[in-house]
């Protein structure tokens, strides 16, 4: 793996929940909307499935910013993934942000498979948000750091 | 072997003089009990307390240590870089353990280099106990406060001074070398280097049991009942000064990676499941067995020694408070 | 304490002579001074042992989801064992949690409620003098379990009214005061597991830490990994965490859990209005939702 450098492009790693977020970035892509080339994105099932040990592990491994985006409340099609994943999302974000990790590298968001638009702006925001960070990444392994 | 004296307030001039020379470890206060630390001349080192919480083994041995690097080009052998290393004020019981760990990591058939080229690097100054913890248990195993071997040279605290005694040749060298800073010692002093070691013996704990009395088919019923309560933590092995059972493991680093040596533990559920799922000591009792018998039985067998140096640690700090004391009397009654 | 440990004793005594227990999970007195520790009754003989006193610091919880657990090979008719088990108020709501996650049958457990004035740990570490009782017992919002099977009456300490104090202090500081507080208490770990072992809600099986395909963290005590391991390990806490302390006892390196641990505790109760094992009925804060759950933490692109 290349040293990471903190002068370097940040990379934002996005778990996208396949039946909105996904098809949201999807039709992003085929609408040839511009957003920021630092994201990676993951496609998982549901929102529901991200392990908070996903985002804390991409952090570890050199990830500058974690973004995880589900469908909307309500429009999840597996019912209730989405909102399961909610009270999981608000106390891990309070928990990282309590030992002092910056609150911009953990984001949260919900992207409907029609809002190609809004997924882009999300992106964007995201990506700014953690390029505008003075900070180190508090997380990253040693080696990696090294 | 040569015996000399240091008036309390020239110790500090011995730390420099072995600073000059190398690193120089020696138990400091820090907000979590005493702990061995790097020190300088100025460094306060603290002398009251019964023994630091972990073991000497970790300076040879360390929890942690990459082995091998392995990449596109092949696999390169980590070669340790110790650095010449004074350890100093070390209690006896974990000077003991090193020299029972030398059986295990250095024999004529193999030399674990990474553990060799600490040890060579190093010399200990034993300190011997003026304060044992009513868990100390070292007489009881044919050891004691003051027991010089293994060490190079053994130190006694006194009430204004120290006594240093040379016990191997480089201790000889080391107190030849230091000639100017020593002194003649005192007969009184040499009294009270007894007396203090009469006393300290008083306070410790007697552990009467016949060590070979631990019979190899003793009936699992008395395992599991010493065993009930036990939590499966590591707390007792990591913490002993002689266990030294340890894992291998590979870490990827994108092309490549590591081959790491890390401490492992005989308590753990999982330290001996095997690939095909089968646990040979899946119960509680099992691993406690494994425990007593590898420390008290196979050692004695292996290399003619009881693997337990009576530091007391396991009892300190088990969360169930389960005694080794009481287990031996228990499994040899 | 002396009525209320043969009340104790008496209890017990009565549950094994009507064949109502297999087995009865308590205390007794430990080898070191000022230290008491868990011990299993079988039989009428071990009742003797059994004794109250502020030194019964531990969690007795933790034991049962291994006793519980179905042998590989059951024999002819096998049914759990009856298991009694002497509680004080964080081994009830430990319990409830238990019963609640199926990890122990309501059927096969009675409860018998103790009367609390709060517990001392015998000093392996150096501790917060301040207070007389542990951290854990002077902060603690229901020192007995009222609603155990059998209650042995007795006066027990005041709830105290948790405010989270400390909690409070610690988020004044700076993000980089907190992380490098974090990161200090964490250096100071061994990866010994007695934190995990001890705690009654760490039952899986195989700890994420100790799983390799794929592995989540080295089994090395490597900073990096052990604050991931600290992380998971408390965060799978969150909304079940009854605030025994049982870890931060069980440390023998003396980290301070607790600074970490009562944060989720605090944002279950303030996020979701759950208090682990309170009631007994609660269901943990993260295994249910509600249609409006709030969304605060939402990061919304197209909000000006």
């Amino acid at each position: 793996m290349a040293k990471a450098d903190s002068t370097k492009e940040p990379t934002v790693v996005a778990f996208l929940c396949n039946w909105c977020s996904y098809a949201g970035a999807d039709l992003a892509g085929v609408s040839r909307m511009q957003y920021p080339a630092n994201v990676r994105i993951v496609r998982v099932p549901c929102s529901g499935r991200v392990d908070p040990l996903y985002i804390i592990k991409a952090l570890q491994e050199g990830a500058d910013g974690v973004l995880v985006s589900g469908c909307h409340p309500g429009d999840c099609h597996y019912i209730s993934g989405n909102l399961v994943a909610r009270r999981k999302f608000a106390m891990l974000k309070s928990f990282l942000g309590y030992l002092g990790i910056e609150p911009e590298r953990v984001q949260f968001s919900w992207v409907s498979a029609s809002e190609g638009g809004r997924f882009a702006a999300l992106i964007e925001k995201v990506v700014a948000d953690v390029k505008n960070l003075k900070t180190k990444r508090k997380l990253l392994k040693e080696e990696i750091a090294a | 072997m040569t015996q000399v004296a240091l008036n309390k307030t020239n110790i500090k001039k011995l730390i420099a003089a072995m600073v000059k020379e190398g690193v120089v470890r020696a138990p400091v206060e820090t907000d979590n009990g005493v702990a061995f630390a790097d020190i300088s001349e100025k460094s306060a080192i603290a002398f009251d307390y019964a023994n630091v919480k972990l073991p000497l083994k970790r300076e040879f041995f360390p929890q942690r240590e990459t082995v091998s690097r392995f990449g596109l080009d092949g696999v390169v052998e980590e070669r340790t870089v110790a650095k010449k290393t004074v350890l100093f004020a070390v209690r006896p019981c974990d000077v003991q353990s090193i020299a029972y760990l030398d059986k295990v990591f250095i024999d004529d058939k193999y030399q674990d280099p990474y553990y060799q080229s600490r040890r060579d690097k190093t010399f200990i100054i034993a300190l011997a106990c003026s304060s044992p913890a009513s868990t100390c248990f070292c007489e009881s195993l044919g050891q004691g406060p003051a027991r010089k071997s293994g060490s190079d040279v053994m130190a006694y605290k006194l009430s204004d001074s120290f006594v240093f005694e040379a016990v191997s040749e480089k201790g000889e060298a080391f107190i030849k070398k230091n000639k100017d800073v020593f002194r003649k010692v005192l007969p009184k002093e040499l009294q009270a280097v007894a007396k203090q070691e009469a006393d300290a013996i008083k306070k410790m704990s007697a552990v009467n049991v016949n060590m070979g009395a631990i019979k190899q088919d003793n009936d699992p019923a008395i395992w599991d009942a010493v065993a009930e309560t036990c939590l499966s933590c590591g707390a007792c092995t990591f913490l002993c000064p002689t266990c030294h059972c340890f894992d291998l493991f590979d870490e990827k680093h994108g092309d490549g990676g590591k081959r790491i040596r890390v401490h492992d533990a005989c308590m753990f559920e999982l330290f001996v499941k095997e690939a095909s799922g089968h646990n040979p000591r899946a119960q509680k009792g099992d691993r406690m067995r494994q425990r007593i018998m590898h420390k008290f039985s196979y050692a004695p067998d292996n290399y003619r020694l009881v693997f337990c140096v009576g530091c007391g640690r396991c009892i300190v700090n088990c969360p169930s408070n389960i005694d080794i004391r009481e287990t031996l009397a228990r499994v040899t009654a | 304490m002396q009525t209320i440990e043969k009340k104790m004793r008496e209890t017990v005594k009565g549950l094994f002579k009507n064949n109502k227990v297999d087995i009865v999970i308590g205390f007794q007195n430990g080898s070191l001074p000022k230290t008491a520790r868990p011990y299993f009754v079988r039989s009428q003989e071990d009742i003797e042992n059994l004794v109250w006193n502020e030194y019964c610091t531990a969690n007795l919880a933790t034991f049962l989801p291994k006793l519980f657990e179905r042998p590989a090979r059951p024999k002819e008719g096998y049914k759990p064992p009856r298991i009694g088990i002497i509680v004080k108020g964080c081994d009830g709501r430990s319990v409830a949690g238990l019963i609640k996650e199926n990890q122990a049958p309501k059927d096969s457990i009675l409860t018998i409620g103790m009367p609390c004035s709060g517990m001392k740990s015998s000093a392996k570490n150096k501790e917060d003098k301040k207070t007389d009782v542990n951290r854990a017992c002077a902060e603690c919002a229901s020192p007995s379990y009222q609603v155990a099977d059998i209650i042995i009456s007795g006066e027990s300490r005041k709830p105290a009214k948790t405010s989270y104090a400390r909690i409070k202090a610690f988020e004044a500081k700076s993000p980089e005061q907190r992380w490098k507080a974090f990161v200090e208490e964490i250096s100071k770990c061994i990866r010994c597991n007695a934190c995990r072992q001890a705690c009654p809600n760490c039952y899986c099986k195989v700890c994420f830490a100790d799983q390799r395909k794929p592995s989540w963290v080295s089994p090395a005590a490597q900073l990096s990994d052990t604050i991931v391991f600290h992380l998971g390990r408390m965060f799978h806490q969150a909304g079940r965490c009854v605030e025994c302390d049982a870890c931060v006892n069980a440390c023998p390196m003396g980290i301070d859990l607790r600074l970490f641990t009562q944060k989720l505790a605090l944002d279950s109760r303030d996020l979701f209005g759950c208090m682990p094992g309170i009631s007994g009925d609660e269901v943990p804060a993260l295994q249910t939702f509600k249609q409006d759950d709030s969304e605060c933490f939402i990061t919304d692109p197209e909000e000006k």
